[in-house]
């Protein structure tokens, strides 16, 4: 039983987008989508400012997994969950896809894995593709590494450390201290979504 | 927990939905799940080198495998690794999607007779037709060893390049042209490698990120967040540590979002913008004096020669390496001109109760001429440079110059970081050394926090001096082969002087490397020649015109071989290279690619190369690591159509072009110090097609490497394929033991930190006075067009040009990939237009997506684009991303998206080192 | 705050909350005709069967918004329905069929407590489905538009209004005496129907003025789009209105109203239509990309 989290530090995000390609290769997310593809995580860039005193800054996103879901408390049929670690994820044999919970999550983190990309998961990655029934897809914090014990793909390969990830329930873990000195805050607090994913700007 | 079948299912959610509310969340529906049958086979770790850019990561890729059937399945950065530190970028992340990519090319193609090169006809073919297609026309064509030239691209000049040498020397071709080197390195570093030694693929002055306190980046984006992987691990550690980042960047990169201080300079200003830091830091006293004064040679006293500084001792004789046998200095405890050692780490090894000076006495004289030291030259260079003054031209503030005089001053320690990828100018080399220079002058060089040379750098240098000091390179020709085979800086001009550009070299029968030719050519015409053209280029299109002659011959050019380089594009002026690749002269084109890129549609034969996932290696140096570290690759995949590597395809070739084995056996065994012997024998094996040629000189590397460790050739394969990376010796260690130049001389010509380089004086002699080879430094005001001086302000439509490029791809190698695509493809505008400031835009009326023609106001070029508003660029300049651009229709992802600049930067050679003058013109912008 | 206009719902989705609105209610007032205006067997049978036929061809484009409509058998499973108002909105669902369809056959047979009890059941069903169109876009955090108190109340009283419509329509092609009386009771309730709608507009909109920024733009989105300030609110709503009370004063005015009836099921459409369109996520600033 761990209470898994993330902290996304924008100060350090390089802005290299190597996050997006570690998840869409571990998780095999249709990069293959018209207009530029559908991932699990993504970065967004700002620009805040005006010549010469203007800032360019690199968001990175991702399911906050939050502990009190939206997403969860409108799927009708039970299929998105919160596991005993407090990872909320989708049992894609239960999802009806009626995109319920996308339009219920504030956070953006979810989208369709629709019949097309079924075809393209195989198209790609042959008789290793993962996907076989469309759902509606999103961040797991890549639950099957964490059994295997590594770390989500997108924290392994963060060049600019700026995705720590560990249990904030165990008070040594650098993402605790992060978390608990208040360095690290969640978005959107007002949202009262209490989101596991957090954030030093 | 209750399971339902489909049957149980229907009835009871017929019988009343609500009833089903009361199981237990665990029940499982199982309607609708899809019976899949898992992948046969384990998963297993394989390590391998990314291959993607220059930083060449570490990695593990785990793999399925299944008896011999293996499948790569997702790439991670090798933990073990001190380079990359266990990470990679989104390129490497990708890897797998380029040896899947459906575009690949999986079997050999030969043009159909009656085709012209470049209208993409080809047949497949077998390797057997593809050999004896080369075979024929070598015959047919009576083409000679010099008629022939590689255009050693990305994985053949990175990866391969033993391979690539070993090649070379069994046809007794002088004619490489290292991927667009004057493009990719040369004219970078050529200012940096003056100074202090270094020279070897990339950049290789590895700052030391995690300790500096303060650092200077100047256009340097690539090479840190654009993205370097090895660089920008240390980069985040330092930001951790507290390092303080100015960036000098006319557009706020990746890297300039993290910075202090943003500088956004002017376009093509960078060395007035140095000379005023350079300037501040001598009047404010902040070098490092004692530094200065014992391992660089700003104490050297200096004559003026013809208009030119020389040293004294400078050794002129323009038929002999810039080595001398002494050097003066100004003592000011004796008060008296004494000699120091022509090749030494430290001005005081001969007579450590010197005090040599950096500012001569005034009036001082030797044998009746005025000299002065190399740093009164450089003060003298730079006394004028006020901050007002460089933050006019430079258009800044001079605030912020003052303020980075101040920092550079006072913080410690303080380094200066290069990098690669901004625009060149003629002034680039001079820029280049000035900002050397302002690092030497830190004192950031082999330190906690500066500069730190690689082992590969200590261990040549130690071998070298240790000749040199025994006495036993007294011979000339002893000298010369040993510099040839030395470490960075020495070794490159060993090898251009010694053997390249060196007609009585035996392998070249009395030829030498076409741009020596190209030298003369130019000569002739009234041209300066260029001289650091190692392995450029420069002169290519003139060998194949028939232009180039030596020793009264005609050199011609009949067969090029293009591997993993796409000459149209990288190399800038698209047309005049089709003009070259469509030339009838040229007689047979042979290229080895992984897809159809742009260069393939103008060969004659194709021949489909293997990625880096289904390569072996030898045993490899750890890149752009200060550590000691040897690694090797290990495949990873099946066999993929008939595609073979390109060592294989190396021996293929050089069979057709009755290439011998042994030379290229001999070539490398005085390389690398391996046995003869053991080389020929796997050598014959390749050559006879019985093993790929990576794989024997990798068998040949466990040996002979493991002989040194102390262990078995098995034992040294288990372990690099257990932990991909060996450790042997940590930096601080060897900075300890061999710091450089504290115990070592630099691989220099006179063996110190060189604020006067005695190379580029020594071209002097050889090639004539020059000033953009101004041994000392010289300010070059450019001209950006006619009429446009350096203080050019532009108006209306006109914009200065700035390129770079995106994180996510190097240039056009991988814009094919479909991942990298999709992410690049998310950020479209940003990726494919071009960059303009909406005050400019608003003059204009140009708005976001806006269609436009950019026009190149030197050459004429014109391409259509699009406008992307932003305010991360200078309203004086518009910037694109050079990665993009492709136009083979059988490129999927890539094809028609972006920009080609080889479209809008002509084919235009700069001096020194023959770099295209990227940056040097304006563009004018047109809405359409 | 990042503003992005929610595009995953269109047309399906306001096909099916208007057709279910407007099965519900017509459900729901048909039975309240037999019972308490005394309408008779048949009209009772057939407006129940018409508001199910209704509310089934709304499902049916439910369905077809799925990912794979072939995975529909899965809404039964209601394991969500501690929360989730697609959950909640099948066991309505399934309610109003069953209990339509038991006080169909016993209205068929005649069963007359059964009916009554069945008939109440059924009303209440329907009731409910007209209001669950509008409680499913409510649970929308992320949509501060759709979140709010208004909105199920703005959608039950339009999909009573598109019922009455939908109800005057049949009834304007009999004559005998009981119709014409129930004919005119629909007629006021939909006048009423639609006077409160333009309160409950009104009052949606002055909430709206003082919301965030969100619900700010999704208003000017609607206030902006002359398929709402002239399609809906002009010949939906207002003219209607105009046409129904006229007629109300009239004799033989039936021609009218049921033209008035037309406009009233068109502006029905348009309403869920522009709601779900107008709908504007409000993600924290970095979330838009």
């Amino acid at each position: 039983m761990a209470r898994y989290g993330m902290v996304m530090n924008v100060k350090t995000c390089l802005g290299c987008k190597a996050c997006m390609a570690a998840c869409s290769q571990w998780n095999q997310t249709p990069f293959w989508a018209e207009d530029g593809g559908k991932w699990r995580t993504r970065i967004t860039e700002l620009e805040d400012g005006e010549f010469p005193e203007v800032q360019r800054r690199f968001f990175p996103t991702i399911c906050m997994h939050c502990e009190n879901a939206g997403c969860q408390s409108v799927c009708p049929t039970g299929a998105t969950y919160t596991n005993k670690d407090g990872i909320v994820l989708i049992d894609y044999d239960l999802c009806l896809g009626c995109g319920y919970c996308i339009e219920a999550c504030p956070y953006d983190a979810r989208y369709e894995y629709e019949k097309e990309d079924l075809e393209k998961d195989e198209f790609y990655f042959g008789e290793d593709a993962r996907h076989h029934q469309v759902h509606i897809d999103k961040c797991t914090f890549c639950v099957d590494r964490l059994e295997e014990g590594q770390e989500p793909s997108c924290v392994a390969t963060c060049v600019g450390h700026a995705r720590i990830f560990g249990d904030l329930d165990d008070p040594n873990s650098e993402i605790a201290k992060l978390v608990n000195t208040g360095e690290a805050k969640p978005l959107g607090e007002y949202l009262a979504t209490k989101p596991k994913v957090y954030y030093i700007k | 927990m209750i399971s339902l079948n489909r049957r149980s299912f229907l009835k009871l959610s017929s019988l009343v939905g609500g009833g089903l509310m009361f199981f237990k969340p665990t029940a499982k529906a199982g309607l609708y799940t899809p019976h899949v049958e898992k992948p046969k086979g384990s998963i297993k770790y394989y390590p391998n080198i990314c291959s993607f850019c220059s930083t060449a990561c570490d990695i593990v890729v785990r793999t399925r495998v299944d008896g011999k059937f293996k499948k790569p399945i997702k790439i991670d950065g090798n933990k073990n690794s001190t380079l990359n530190r266990g990470k990679i970028c989104a390129r490497g992340q990708s890897g797998i999607r380029t040896v899947y990519n459906p575009d690949r090319i999986t079997h050999p193609l030969i043009r159909v007779e009656g085709s012209k090169r470049g209208e993409w006809k080809f047949r497949k073919a077998t390797w057997k037709e593809a050999y004896d297609y080369i075979a024929k026309k070598v015959k047919e064509h009576n083409i000679q060893p010099h008629e022939f030239s590689i255009f050693a691209g990305q994985r053949a000049c990175a990866y391969e390049r033993l391979g690539s040498f070993a090649f070379l020397a069994s046809i007794g071709s002088p004619n490489m042209i290292g991927s667009p080197m004057q493009q990719c390195v040369m004219a970078e570093h050529a200012g940096t490698n003056v100074t202090v030694g270094t020279m070897t693929s990339h950049d290789e002055i590895l700052v030391d990120m995690d300790n500096a306190k303060l650092m200077m980046t100047i256009g340097s984006n690539a090479a840190i967040a654009g993205i370097s992987v090895s660089r920008a691990v240390r980069f985040t550690k330092g930001k951790e540590n507290g390092l303080e980042l100015i960036a000098v960047d006319p557009r706020q990169s990746e890297l300039a979002a993290k910075a202090d201080m943003w500088v956004p300079i002017k376009p093509g200003t960078d060395l007035p913008f140095i000379m005023a830091i350079i300037r501040g830091v001598i009047k404010e006293e902040g070098y490092e004096e004692e530094f200065l004064r014992r391992h660089t040679n700003a104490p050297f006293l200096l004559v003026e020669d013809n208009g030119m500084p020389k040293a004294l001792g400078q050794n002129t004789n323009p038929n002999q390496l810039p080595f001398a046998e002494k050097y003066y200095v100004y003592d000011e405890i004796s008060e008296k001109i004494v000699e120091v050692e022509g090749f030494a780490n430290d001005n005081l090894k001969k007579n450590p109760k010197i005090k040599p000076a950096l500012f001569a006495p005034k009036g001082l004289t030797y044998k009746g001429k005025p000299v002065k030291t190399a740093f009164d030259y450089l003060w003298e260079e730079v006394k004028n440079a006020t901050p007002k003054w460089a933050a006019e031209i430079c258009d800044i503030p001079e605030k912020q110059i003052e303020e980075i005089i101040d920092k550079f001053s006072r913080i410690r320690p303080a380094t200066v970081y290069l990098g690669w990828l901004d625009g060149r100018y003629e002034t680039t080399v001079q820029s280049r050394k000035a900002a050397a220079i302002l690092n030497a002058m830190v004192g950031g060089v082999d330190k906690k926090g500066g500069w730190i040379y690689t082992p590969e750098m200590r261990e040549g240098i130690e071998k070298f001096y240790e000749a040199y000091e025994a006495g036993k390179l007294k011979n000339p020709m002893s000298l010369t082969m040993a510099t040839a085979m030395g470490p960075g800086l020495l070794g490159m001009i060993g090898k251009l002087e010694g053997m390249m550009y060196n007609d009585k070299f035996p392998m070249w029968r009395g030829w030498t490397h076409f741009s020596r030719a190209y030298f003369e050519y130019r000569k002739q015409k009234g041209e300066k020649g260029i001289p650091f053209s190692l392995f450029t280029n420069a002169g290519f299109q003139e060998a194949v015109e028939g232009k180039l002659s030596w020793n009264g011959q005609p050199y011609k050019m009949k067969m090029a071989y293009i591997y993993s380089t796409n000459p149209l594009k990288d190399y800038y002026g698209y047309k005049t290279w089709e003009k070259t690749f469509t030339n009838p002269n040229l007689k047979l084109v042979v290229v080895t690619e992984i897809l159809p890129s742009d260069m393939a549609k103008f060969a004659d034969i194709i021949l489909p190369d293997k990625t880096y996932l289904e390569k072996a290696s030898e045993i490899m140096p750890d890149g752009p690591n200060p550590d000691m570290v040897i690694r090797k690759r290990f495949p990873s995949v099946s066999q993929v159509g008939e595609t073979k590597g390109g060592g294989e395809i190396f021996t293929i070739i050089s069979k057709a072009m009755g290439g011998s084995y042994q030379t290229a056996a001999g070539m490398i065994s005085s390389f690398t110090g391996w046995k003869f012997g053991e080389l020929a024998k796997e050598f014959k094996k390749a050559w006879k097609g019985e093993k790929d040629l990576y794989e024997a000189v990798g068998d040949v590397a466990l040996k002979e490497v493991g002989k040194k460790l102390g262990m078995s050739a098995e034992q040294l394969k288990g372990a690099l394929e257990k932990n991909g990376v060996l450790k042997l010796k940590d930096h601080k260690e060897l900075m300890e033991e061999a710091g450089m130049p504290y115990k070592l001389p630099v691989p220099t010509f006179s063996g110190r930190i060189e604020i006067y380089s005695t190379l580029f004086a020594h071209f002097n002699y050889l090639y004539g006075y020059d000033e953009h080879w101004h041994p000392v430094l010289k300010y070059i005001p450019i001209e950006y067009r006619k009429g446009a001086k350096q203080e050019f302000k532009p108006k209306d439509n006109e914009f200065f040009f700035a390129f770079g490029k995106t994180p996510q791809h190097t240039y056009l190698t991988t814009a094919d990939n479909p991942v990298l695509m999709a992410i690049t493809e998310r950020y479209q505008s940003e990726n494919f237009g071009f960059w303009i400031n909406p005050k400019s835009a608003k003059k204009l009326g140009i708005k976001e997506g806006d269609k436009i023609e950019v026009e190149n106001t030197v050459s004429g070029q014109k391409v259509k684009s699009f406008a992307h508003i932003t305010e991360l660029v200078r309203p004086d300049t518009v910037y694109t991303m050079s990665d993009f651009g492709v136009e083979n229709k059988l490129l999927t992802y890539a094809s028609g998206k972006g920009v080609d600049l080889g479209k809008l930067i002509p084919y235009r050679l700069g001096p020194v080192t023959a770099s295209a003058m990227s940056c040097q013109f304006t563009v004018k912008i047109r809405k359409i | 705050m990042d503003l992005v206009q929610q595009h995953l719902w269109g047309w399906f989705i306001a096909i099916y909350l208007f057709f279910g609105g407007l099965g519900g209610a017509t459900m729901a007032l048909g039975i309240v005709g037999e019972l308490r205006f005394n309408k008779g067997k048949w009209f009772g049978i057939g407006t129940a069967l018409l508001g199910l036929a209704l509310l089934s061809f709304g499902l049916l484009w439910l369905v077809l918004d799925l990912i794979d409509p072939f995975r529909f058998l899965l809404a039964f499973w209601i394991k969500g329905i501690g929360s989730s108002w697609i959950a909640r909105g099948m066991l309505i669902i399934m309610g109003a069929y069953i209990f339509g369809i038991l006080y169909v056959a016993a209205a068929f047979f005649e069963s007359k407590t059964f009916k009554k009890w069945m008939g109440y059941l059924a009303m209440f069903c329907g009731f409910g489905v007209t209001t669950y169109t509008g409680l499913l876009l409510n649970a929308n955090v992320g949509i501060p538009f759709w979140h709010t108190p208004a909105l199920p109340v703005l959608f039950t009283v339009s999909a009573f209004s598109t019922g009455c419509a939908l109800l005057m329509w049949v009834l304007a092609g009999k004559n005998d005496h009981e119709s014409e009386h129930f004919f005119h009771a629909v007629e006021s309730f939909d006048i009423f129907l639609i006077s409160l709608e333009l309160l409950v507009l009104f009052a949606y909109f002055d909430f709206a003025r003082g919301g965030n920024l969100a619900v700010v733009k999704s208003a000017h989105l609607l206030l902006s789009n002359p398929l709402f300030t002239i399609g809906f609110l002009i010949f939906g709503l207002i003219a209607p209105l105009i046409l129904e009370a006229y007629a109300s004063m009239k004799e033989n005015s039936k021609g009218i109203a049921a033209f008035a009836s037309a406009l009233v099921l068109f502006g029905g459409f348009l309403l869920r239509y522009l709601i779900i369109w107008a709908g504007v996520f409000q993600y924290p600033h970095g979330l838009a990309g």
